[in-house]
């Protein structure tokens, strides 16, 4: 772990939800390590936030893994209690946390909803409850959440995904427009169509990956994600991006 | 054992259920009628108490049951659904009506109020749907309405309740597409304020969810707005 020096404060970025190497999470880290931001790699998995961690420092870059389940309140706090405790300053929150589970709708129990709003939706409102003061206290900060299909279209077998997506969509545009006058950016990223990353090419033994083929361009790039969530980050005041969809030239929508 | 198989052969009536949280008011003004707009549907007024232990149901009068239940117990529902076929009655329409509380300060709410918001909009819909579209599936027909209101800038509600909605939205539509090809007509209904104590509020309501019960099947609405 890197500790600013007391006498100078270190910008910094904390991306929260990640996961594999070859995923949006970590392919963001990468990026606003590159660019010189020091970068707090949060997630449930410990050996996947260390070898993106490592990955980082093996490029010269400067980064944390930091442990998280973002759905526990205190966890999510103790991750920011520790940034500024350290003499940081958190520049940018990305928020990238909820997977994208199907399920038939009259056969899933309660608690399956429950657990999909938690991750899709609480997280979110945790993450920009904790980040939001510190941001507010700043008079600067950028919020990025990462959004889904499901948060623009409700499909059939998808009923718990799209309810908190959704959810996060309304929660974001609506903070925007109450934080924007107090100097922080807050912006949401629809990510329409299938990632070129290992959630999706390892799903259902592989087969995920054929499925992305099919769809002519390959799906997503999570680097050319991750370059437009480096552009929002760069964004002057004057001119803020609050919404963003994303999807390869061919993809259906 | 006769009383039983004289219900299994007796021909059913149609019933509405509205399931919520503020529906005092529509024991006397929410009179449904059938499709052939000649006979009202009998009325179950399914109102959301979590701190009853089992369903209570009593008789209002001749077209109304009240009902008291926990909407996110599955069990509850469940009995619900018994109670209303041992009755007599097939659900044609189902009009769920999630709390509106608003909260002025969300920064200010604890994990326990947010979870507990989730319960009495979001889950509370899961939890009618699931048990109210079981029975249409198999009579091939009935209409589900979510109401809900709009999802942003809406000056009525918070930030976290209109997020609420957005959720309760989407969910209207994921069940429209999946269950509109057999013959489940669902709609998402908006209100820019919930009025429950008016009772002209009430009366246009129901008016509305009249029309959108009676619709035909080649122009049926999913969204709509009311304020």
């Amino acid at each position: 772990m890197t500790l600013a020096t007391p006498d100078k404060t270190l910008d910094c970025v904390v991306v929260i939800g990640v996961g594999a190497s070859q995923g949006i999470g970590a392919a963001v880290c990468r990026l606003f390590a590159k660019e010189g931001l020091k970068v707090y790699v949060a997630g449930r998995t410990f050996q996947k936030i260390e070898a993106v961690a490592a990955e980082i420092h093996s490029k010269g870059g400067d980064a944390v893994a930091f442990r998280l389940d973002a759905e526990d309140v205190k966890q999510v706090q103790a991750l920011f209690d520790t940034i500024t405790s350290q003499n940081e300053r958190i520049t940018a929150v990305i928020h990238n946390v909820g997977g994208n589970i199907p399920s038939i709708f009259l056969r899933s129990p309660l608690s399956f909803f429950t657990q999909m709003w938690q991750s899709t939706f609480l997280s979110a409102y945790l993450v920009s409850q904790s980040c939001l003061k510190i941001f507010k206290d700043q008079n600067h900060g950028t919020l990025i959440f990462t959004g889904a299909s499901a948060s623009l279209r409700g499909k059939p077998f998808f009923a718990a995904f799209t309810m908190g997506k959704s959810a996060l969509r309304a929660y974001a545009l609506n903070l925007a427009q109450i934080y924007k006058s107090q100097g922080i950016h807050i912006a949401h990223v629809i990510i329409d169509g299938m990632v070129d990353g290992d959630r999706v090419n390892k799903a259902l033994f592989g087969l995920g990956r054929l499925a992305r083929l099919t769809r002519g361009t390959g799906g997503l790039n999570i680097n050319a994600i991750a370059e437009n969530y480096w552009m929002l980050y760069q964004q002057m005041p004057e001119l803020w991006t609050h919404e963003l969809d994303l999807r390869p030239y061919q993809e259906k929508f | 054992m006769l009383k039983k198989i004289c219900q299994r052969f007796q021909k059913k009536q149609g019933c509405v259920v509205v399931a919520g949280h503020d529906l005092q008011q529509i024991e006397h003004d929410f009179v449904i009628l059938d499709k052939t707009a000649q006979f009202p549907l009998h009325l179950y007024q399914v109102v959301h108490d979590s701190a009853v232990q089992n369903m209570q149901a009593h008789s209002i009068n001749d077209g109304v049951t009240a009902i008291h239940l926990d909407l996110v117990n599955v069990d509850h529902l469940k009995r619900l659904v018994n109670y209303i076929s041992s009755h007599g009655h097939t659900i044609e329409l189902c009009v769920f009506q999630p709390s509106f509380s608003s909260f002025p300060n969300i920064e200010a709410l604890s994990l326990e109020e947010i979870e507990h918001n989730w319960q009495t909009t979001g889950l509370s819909a899961v939890s009618v749907a699931q048990a109210v579209i079981k029975p249409m599936l198999k009579q091939q027909r009935g209409t589900v309405i979510f109401l809900g209101a709009p999802v942003s800038n809406s000056t009525h509600h918070d930030v976290l309740s209109q997020s609420m909605f957005a959720g309760i939205r989407a969910l209207s539509q994921s069940l429209a597409r999946e269950f509109q090809p057999k013959g489940i007509h669902v709609a998402y209904c908006m209100v820019e304020k919930w009025d429950g104590q008016n009772q002209h509020f009430i009366s246009s309501l129901k008016q509305v969810c009249q029309h959108i019960y009676q619709q035909p099947d080649s122009a049926w609405s999913q969204e709509l707005s009311l304020s």
